[in-house]
C-alpha cells in the first residue's frame, strides 16, 4: 500500500518579504516538486518530465493518485486501482 | 563477438534499493538504461533536450556493465531518424560504454492525413508484418547502424491485435528483419508469451524461426490480465510458466549476452513487492543464465520472407489507419477487420491510462485540484477532453504544457485552479531552465500547495496579493 509522506520542513523555511500591499515569498524549485506528499521525487523529477518508458500495460500512476485523495469531508477515497 | 554480461535489470530512479540488494547479493552482472527517460524537452520552438547528468553519473558509478536499450526513436515505422535525438543517444552509448544498443522493432509517429504533419501515437505499435515491412525495418536499421559506434539489436514487440490475413508469422517477420539488416536480436520473451495468450504464435513457434545465433539479449517480466488480454505490463515476477519456457529456451541461444528483468517502480510500491521477492527473481534468473551453451556460431544464411498477398496495407498505409484509430483521429470502416480487433479497444485504454499517468507525474497538485473539486469522473472527463483535441506527446513535459494550455481554454468551477496550474507549469520551467519565475496568488500560496500535496481539499487560505518566486 502506498503511504503518504509527511510534510518536509523545508518546505515551511520560506523567506518573506513585504513590499508595499504585496507578500513576496520564495521557494526553492526542488522543495516546489517536493510538496507532492505521494511521491519520493527528488531524484525523479527528470523521470516525471522525461521520455515515456518501454511498456506495454496499464499505468498505474493514475489510480495510485486518486486512491488517495481525501474528500471535502476527509475521507479518503478507497477507489482501488486497476481496470 | 557480443560479451557474455549475465543477468540484468532495466534500471529507473525507483530501483535504486533492489540494485544495490542485488550486487550485495551477487545477483546481478548488468544494468540496463533507457536514456530518454533522463531527457526532458525545452519549451521553444527549437527543439532540445535537457539531459539528467546527475542521473547518469549516478548510473555511471554502478559498478557493473551498462546496456543502453532506446525508446524514442523505434525503427519499424516510416518516421525519419531525429538527428538531434540521435547525437544525444550515441553520447549515452560512449559515456556508459555500451556493448551494443537496441531499440523496438515497432513504431510510435505516423502522419495525419489531413495536414500531412507527423504525430505522435502514444504507445508503441505494431508495424504491418509484410515483406515491404521487413525490407523498411532492415533500412532504417541499417541507416541507424552507419551512425552508432556499437552493434546494435531491435527488440521483438508486444502486439495486442488479432492476426492480419495473409501477414508474416511473429518469428518469420522478426527473423527476416534480421537477416535483412544483418542485425542482432533482443527477444523479449514476455512479449512473446503476451502475443501467445492473445492468440498470436507460440513463443516455441516463433522462436523456432527467429534465427537463434543473433539473439544476443532476453527481457523477462510479468504481466496483468486486462479484460480479454494480457498485457506486457512489467507489474510483476515472472511468472513461473515463463521461467519454464525460458529454461527451454536459453540452452538453444549460442551467442546471449544478458538476460535482464524488467518492472516498474510504481508497481512494486502499488503490490508491495519487497526488495527480498526481487532479489530472489533475480537468483532465479542466474539459474536460467547458467542454463546458457557459449558455442560461437556464425550467422546461417538469410532466409527470404516468404511472398504475401499483395492485399495488405504499405506501412504507410499501415500506420496511418491503425496509429489514427488509437488516438481516434481515424474511424475504420465498419467492415474493416481492425475496427472489429478488441485489441484496439485494448490500445486505446493504455494511451489514455499512459497519458493520464503522466499528467498526475508533471502536474501533481493541479490534478489534485481538479479531482477534489470536480471529482475522480469530472476530471477524468475533462481529461478525456483534453485528449480528443490533443495529440499524445513522448515526453511528459510536453504532455503537460499542453493539457495547461487546454485547461486555460476552459471555464473551470474549482477555485485557485489557474494560480496552481501556474506554479506548476512555472516549476518545471525553473528546473529545466534554470531562471527564476514568480507566479502570482490571490491568498497565501503555501496553506493552498501544501494541503494539495497531502490530497486535502484547500481550505480557504487568507486572501491577499502574493507572489511566490521559485528559485533554481
Amino acid at each position: 500500500m502506498v503511504k503518504m509522506e509527511p510534510m518536509p520542513q523545508e518546505a515551511l523555511a520560506l523567506r518573506a518579504a513585504g513590499a508595499s500591499n504585496v507578500v513576496r515569498v520564495a521557494l526553492p524549485v526542488e522543495v516546489a516538486f517536493n510538496l507532492d506528499r505521494f511521491q519520493k521525487v527528488q531524484l525523479e523529477i527528470f523521470e516525471r518530465l522525461g521520455h515515456t518508458r518501454c511498456v506495454s500495460g496499464w499505468d498505474v500512476r493514475y489510480d495510485m493518485v486518486r486512491q488517495y485523495v481525501v474528500d471535502a469531508k476527509g475521507t479518503v477515497r478507497e477507489a482501488g486501482f486497476g481496470f | 563477438m557480443i560479451p557474455g554480461l549475465g543477468v540484468g535489470i532495466i534500471y529507473a530512479a525507483g530501483l535504486d534499493e533492489v540494485v544495490g540488494a542485488g550486487l550485495r547479493a551477487g545477483v546481478l552482472d548488468v544494468v540496463e538504461v533507457e536514456p530518454e527517460t533522463l531527457w526532458a524537452t525545452a519549451s521553444g520552438a527549437r527543439r532540445e533536450y535537457r539531459v539528467n547528468h546527475q542521473a547518469l553519473s549516478r548510473i555511471d558509478a554502478i559498478d557493473l556493465p551498462k546496456l543502453v536499450h532506446g525508446v524514442g526513436f523505434p525503427v519499424g515505422g516510416t518516421a525519419p531518424l531525429d538527428v538531434e535525438h540521435l547525437r544525444r543517444f550515441v553520447e549515452v552509448v560512449e559515456r556508459l560504454r555500451s556493448p551494443w544498443v537496441s531499440e523496438h522493432l515497432s513504431f510510435s509517429r505516423t502522419v495525419d492525413r489531413a495536414n500531412a504533419g507527423w504525430y505522435a501515437t502514444g504507445f508503441l505499435l505494431p508495424p504491418i508484418q509484410s515483406p515491404e515491412g521487413v525490407a523498411l525495418a532492415a533500412s532504417n536499421i541499417r541507416r541507424l547502424q552507419a551512425h552508432l559506434p556499437v552493434p546494435f539489436a531491435f527488440e521483438t514487440g508486444v502486439n495486442y491485435l488479432r492476426p492480419q490475413p495473409r501477414e508474416l508469422s511473429d518469428g518469420a517477420f522478426f527473423g527476416a528483419v534480421a537477416d535483412a539488416a544483418d542485425c542482432g536480436l533482443l527477444v523479449d520473451l514476455h512479449n512473446l508469451w503476451t502475443n501467445e495468450r492473445n492468440g498470436r504464435q507460440t513463443v516455441l513457434d516463433a522462436m523456432a524461426e527467429i534465427p537463434a545465433e543473433r539473439v544476443w539479449e532476453m527481457h523477462l517480466a510479468g504481466g496483468e490480465q486486462f479484460g480479454t488480454h494480457w498485457l506486457d505490463a512489467h507489474s510483476d515476477l515472472v511468472p513461473e510458466p515463463l521461467m519454464q519456457l525460458a529454461a527451454e529456451v536459453i540452452p538453444r541461444l549460442p551467442n546471449l549476452g544478458a538476460l535482464n528483468f524488467e518492472i516498474m517502480p510504481d508497481y512494486i510500491r502499488a503490490k508491495g513487492l519487497t526488495t527480498d521477492q526481487l532479489v530472489a527473481q533475480l537468483l532465479a534468473m542466474q539459474s536460467l543464465w547458467a542454463l546458457r551453451q557459449v558455442r560461437v556460431r556464425a550467422n546461417r544464411p538469410p532466409v527470404a520472407a516468404a511472398p504475401t498477398n499483395g492485399d495488405l496495407p504499405s506501412p504507410a498505409e499501415w500506420e496511418q489507419l491503425l496509429g489514427g484509430m488509437v488516438v481516434g483521429a481515424v474511424t475504420a470502416a465498419a467492415d474493416d477487420g481492425l475496427a472489429a480487433d478488441p485489441g484496439i479497444d485494448v490500445l486505446r485504454r493504455l494511451v489514455e491510462a499512459s497519458r493520464a499517468g503522466t499528467v498526475v507525474d508533471c502536474l501533481p497538485l493541479t490534478s489534485r485540484l481538479l479531482m477534489l473539486e470536480l471529482g475522480n469522473e469530472g476530471y477524468w472527463q475533462l481529461l478525456q477532453d483534453f485528449w480528443s483535441t490533443t495529440r499524445p506527446e513522448p515526453f511528459g513535459v510536453d504532455e503537460a504544457r499542453n493539457l495547461g494550455s487546454f485547461l486555460r481554454s476552459r471555464e473551470l468551477d474549482a477555485p485557485h485552479v489557474g494560480e496552481v496550474l501556474s506554479f506548476e507549469l512555472a516549476s518545471l520551467a525553473v528546473f529545466l531552465e534554470g531562471k527564476p519565475l514568480t507566479v502570482e496568488f490571490s491568498c497565501e500560496p503555501m496553506p493552498l500547495l501544501s494541503a494539495l500535496g497531502e490530497g486535502r481539499r484547500p481550505e480557504g487560505g487568507r486572501p491577499g496579493r502574493y507572489e511566490l518566486v521559485i528559485e533554481p
